[in-house]
């Protein structure tokens, strides 16, 4: 007799449950602009859907509903959920959405992260791209009903009664006619002789009915992060375990040519100095020992890295001629119109690092049959693909526990430091825990790519006529492709013209009668990759910046010139409810307090929609900004309390970059290295931020990083309303007047 | 500049109250770091941490923040920067707040120290009572990833003790050298203010 429900119990018992493809449909339309000339469609087409496999795989998603929940004797119900908590409130929307459609009692209701044994796909657990809820809302409801109706007729029979006179709520399944005949989810499931079959209907909630969809309910894992308990992977332990650190290259990107144990082999607390092909590392008793120990082997370096700043400027800029260009975007005849363009500007993003408070850390124990991670990480099944390459072992031999991630912005879908520690664990055979120093993550990371941009536009009787925007950007989304499918990967990264990472927020949304995008793929000697929002930021900020200026040129409201050039689509329609919802929260049209002065900027991304507006003033050459508000569209909203939040914080980490963030290199290295000379925003500088989430449609879209998207403009934007000087880079210069 | 926070205690070392310039405190870390690295060597060592007596072995130069998280582990202090800027690690030495990360163990040799683990109580019935801190950043719904919550909360928690009514100004001081990433900021100000209120009804 089954005590609880489990996978392991239900082996055998499967049902056709639908099988979702929510991640390529997610992606695909990220990944389908910007078809190159370059390439044949068939060759292309294979191509999407060959990185679209390695990277979100359709059937990912397990067969039977049992892998999603435990359901106890004692009437607790467990919800392994395989996306990572890195503090976007994952486990808690997922939680809600779950235990709303299973008609449980949320008090005891409590959300686990799933492993890589659970029995969800390893890429399952990849948790980027604002994609979590939108590609888990169907399927996990779908799992969820179907376990309550299987437990409904499980009831029903109990009661000698029909399902339909089952009533299911708060985990007890109740007669509809005889209230005192009840009985817990927790006691259906002990009690149960024989197999389960599973329920062949399981239909959903419909959204009036929703309990906790929708509510702002407490974070789940708020308790343990208060009381310092939760577990991140440089918090994690095992008993024996060791401390290893690895040595790191002058110049960005040099390869390990040999390398000597040279003092290190003497010094005291070192267990081994682990030298391989590329890689030299110690293991020592105290993590102070191994990272003295790791800096002072001997080491020769090839190659890598030798471009100062001034060359990256030179590399990173828009060509004069789109020979190599890409068309992202096109219609009408822009480049007639643009010849003679009313106004033309340049605007220029910096490097950034993705600056997440917790270092990389990973610990690995290896033995010859078992290899166990606990990691901070965004993606574990990188983890474990780079591990079971690099030791030459099969993959099923590897657990990988995410842990607590404690901020990754896309820097932790990385797999170094993990790979780290299993190498070194492999080579003492008890467990290694390695954490990068800061140094070590400020230099040795990818970063968000340096953009440029070329922006031109005509004016036609106070409306726009014609539009141009060329892109030059390094890679975002195509420099993981390596990382997933090895070489072909990097074939297929060279053989695609444009990157859809990197030209992310990159597209006119407005009615504009002729306009195109132009990307220039730019190859830089440093790795740059996901970073918050991809190209989202850096064009968000060109696009609606330049906006601003067609505005103030046609003389224009630029919140009214916005409304003007709203296309007559679903989508515009979304932006006109936005934009006048704005239009009242921001009090726009109210006079201003005298010394400030207001922006706005808006952009979509992964179908939300977000307008903000900043308030700014100058005192003393510097720029303060007061106030932001931001409407936002994210459809069904699944934690008002949680979203809110992360728009608050995208907004701060756009802030942040609009202050603060640049990543400069100095002879194949970034010249900072901790936060002395890469600040970070901090609390007196933090606005109050006023946000108004509307009630969409009936999907729940991206959330994460849409927020980051406008602000830099809205900023940019108030300040030239405020002082007619207008800022086109980012950061901004310390004193922009 | 405002100094303060130092003083001096009976042993010969300085206790940093970080809030006002991280550059400053890296630099009388360093220095600080160095003249106890002569002073004392490899050594067993007991700390007063939370309540308890705990027995370490290690040199007095090591920084606290590796006693408390790989020695004994008391993993609640974050380490983020390890160089006082960040404030991911900030504990209670005799109630200042300090950088555990720039603080040789050396220099909290005899001086109680307390952590995110120790801030709560116990009540009578062996039921946690948080800190009112602890509670408001419940309340206000404050932490995303939380790296930097145990730091933000233990700075917070110090400037209540000493200042039972901040202004917004003083709150945005007081906390002026905590980075928090995921951009809590706006939650965190309105969290102290609310634990602000929870101990003036406690009083």
């Amino acid at each position: 007799m089954p005590s609880h429900i489990s996978p392991s119990s239900e082996q055998s018992e499967r049902k056709t449950f639908s099988r979702r493809t929510f991640l390529i449909a997610s992606s695909s339309g990220l990944l389908t602009i910007g078809i190159g000339s370059i390439l044949g469609w068939k060759y292309l087409q294979r191509s999407i859907s060959a990185l679209t496999e390695a990277y979100a795989p359709p059937e990912i998603l397990p067969d039977q509903p049992f892998v999603w929940f435990t359901i106890h004797a004692n009437n607790t119900i467990e919800l392994y959920v395989p996306k990572i908590e890195i503090g976007q409130g994952i486990h808690t929307a997922l939680g809600q959405i779950a235990a709303d459609e299973l008609e449980a009692d949320w008090s005891k209701f409590f959300v686990k992260q799933a492993d890589t044994t659970r029995g969800f796909h390893g890429l399952a657990l990849s948790t980027f791209g604002s994609w979590s809820v939108s590609s888990l809302y169907l399927p996990l409801r779908e799992a969820a009903a179907t376990i309550r109706e299987t437990l409904r007729i499980e009831a029903a029979q109990r009661f000698h009664a029909s399902s339909a006179d089952i009533v299911m709520k708060e985990s007890y399944a109740t007669l509809r006619t005889d209230s005192s005949q009840s009985i817990s989810y927790g006691d259906i499931v002990a009690g149960k002789q024989g197999t389960w079959e599973l329920a062949r209907e399981a239909p959903l909630k419909p959204a009036r009915d929703f309990t906790l969809i929708g509510k702002s309910v407490g974070r789940v894992d708020i308790y343990d992060k208060v009381t310092g308990r939760a577990i991140y992977g440089f918090d994690a332990r095992m008993p024996n375990m060791l401390y290893g650190a690895v040595a790191r290259p002058p110049r960005y990107g040099a390869v390990l040519k040999s390398a000597q144990a040279g003092k290190a082999a003497s010094m005291q607390g070192v267990v081994k100095i682990v030298i391989e092909q590329g890689f030299a590392g110690v293991v020592a008793e105290r993590r102070s020992i191994a990272r003295e120990a790791a800096k002072s082997l001997e080491c020769v370096w090839e190659g890598g890295m030798s471009e100062s700043q001034d060359a990256i400027d030179r590399l990173v800029t828009v060509p004069h001629n789109r020979a190599s260009a890409i068309i992202i975007q096109e219609r009408g005849n822009p480049q007639e119109h643009c010849s003679i363009a009313d106004i033309s500007s340049e605007y220029r993003t910096a490097t950034a690092a993705h600056a997440h408070l917790e270092p990389q850390a990973a610990l690995a124990f290896v033995r010859s049959d078992a290899i166990d991670v606990v990691v901070s990480t965004q993606m574990p099944e990188a983890v474990r693909i780079m591990i079971a390459r690099a030791l030459g072992v099969d993959k099923s031999i590897i657990r990988v526990q995410p842990a607590y991630v404690g901020g990754g912005f896309g820097r932790k879908l990385g797999y170094d430091v993990g790979l780290e520690a299993a190498m070194l664990s492999r080579a003492v055979g008890r467990p290694v825990h390695v954490a990068w120093t800061r140094e070590e993550d400020m230099r040795y990371g990818y970063y968000r790519p340096p953009s440029h941009h070329r922006l031109r536009g005509k004016l036609d009787n106070g409306r726009i006529l014609a539009l141009e925007h060329d892109i030059a950007s390094g890679d975002v989304l195509l420099s993981i492709a390596p990382l997933l499918a090895g070489t072909f990967g990097e074939a297929f990264a060279d053989t695609f013209a444009i990157d859809p990472g990197a030209t992310t927020g990159g597209l006119f949304e407005y009615d504009i009668p002729h306009h195109a995008v132009f990307f220039h793929r730019i190859k830089l000697p440093f790795f740059t990759a996901l970073w918050r929002g991809l190209g989202l930021l850096p064009n968000t900020f060109a696009r609606e910046s330049f906006i601003d200026e067609l505005a103030h040129a046609a003389g224009k409201d630029p919140l009214i010139f916005r409304l003007e050039h709203i296309p007559n689509t679903e989508l515009g329609a979304r932006y006109k409810a936005a934009l006048e919802r704005m239009h009242i929260i921001s009090e726009w049209s109210k006079p201003l307090a005298p010394g400030r002065a207001k922006g706005i900027a808006m952009c979509v991304h992964s179908r939300t929609i977000a307008v903000e507006v900043a308030e700014v003033s100058v005192a003393e050459g510097r720029l303060r900004v007061h106030n932001v508000w931001a409407v936002v569209d994210a459809g069904t909203v699944i934690n008002p309390n949680g979203a809110a939040a992360q728009i608050q914080g995208a907004i701060i980490m756009g802030l942040s970059s609009v202050f603060h963030e640049a990543i400069t290199f100095r002879n194949g290295l970034a010249e900072s290295s901790n936060f002395d000379t890469y600040p970070l925003l901090t609390l007196p500088e933090a606005p109050n931020i006023h946000i108004d989430i509307l009630q969409g449609s009936e999907t729940p879209h991206g959330m994460g990083e849409v927020g980051i998207g406008p602000i830099a403009a809205a900023v940019g934007n108030a300040l030239f309303a405020l002082i007619r000087k207008r800022v086109r880079e980012l950061p901004f210069p310390l004193n922009p007047c | 500049m405002r100094l303060c926070g130092i003083f001096f205690v009976n042993t010969p070392c300085i206790f940093l109250a970080p809030y006002q310039n991280p550059m400053y405190v890296a630099a009388a870390s360093a220095i600080l770091a160095m003249l106890l690295f002569a002073m004392f060597w490899s050594c067993t060592m007991d700390l007063h941490i939370n309540g308890r007596t705990y027995t370490v072995h290690c040199d007095s130069s090591e920084m606290l923040v590796w006693i408390l998280r790989d020695d004994l582990g008391l993993t609640g202090t974050k380490m983020g920067c390890g160089a006082g800027i960040c404030g991911s690690c900030t504990i209670h030495i005799n109630g200042v707040p300090v950088r555990s990360c720039v603080t040789p163990v050396g220099a909290a040799l005899g001086q109680i120290i307390t952590t995110i683990e120790g801030l709560a109580q116990l009540g009578e019935d062996g039921t946690e009572i948080l800190h009112p801190v602890q509670q408001a950043f419940i309340d206000e719904q404050v932490p995303q990833c939380a790296w930097c919550i145990s730091g933000q909360i233990m700075t917070a928690a110090a400037l209540l003790r000493d200042n039972p009514s901040p202004t917004d100004d003083e709150i945005d001081n007081a906390l002026a050298s905590n980075y928090c990433r995921c951009g809590c900021y706006v939650r965190i100000r309105s969290a102290v203010r609310r634990a602000a209120e929870y101990m003036r009804a406690h009083v």
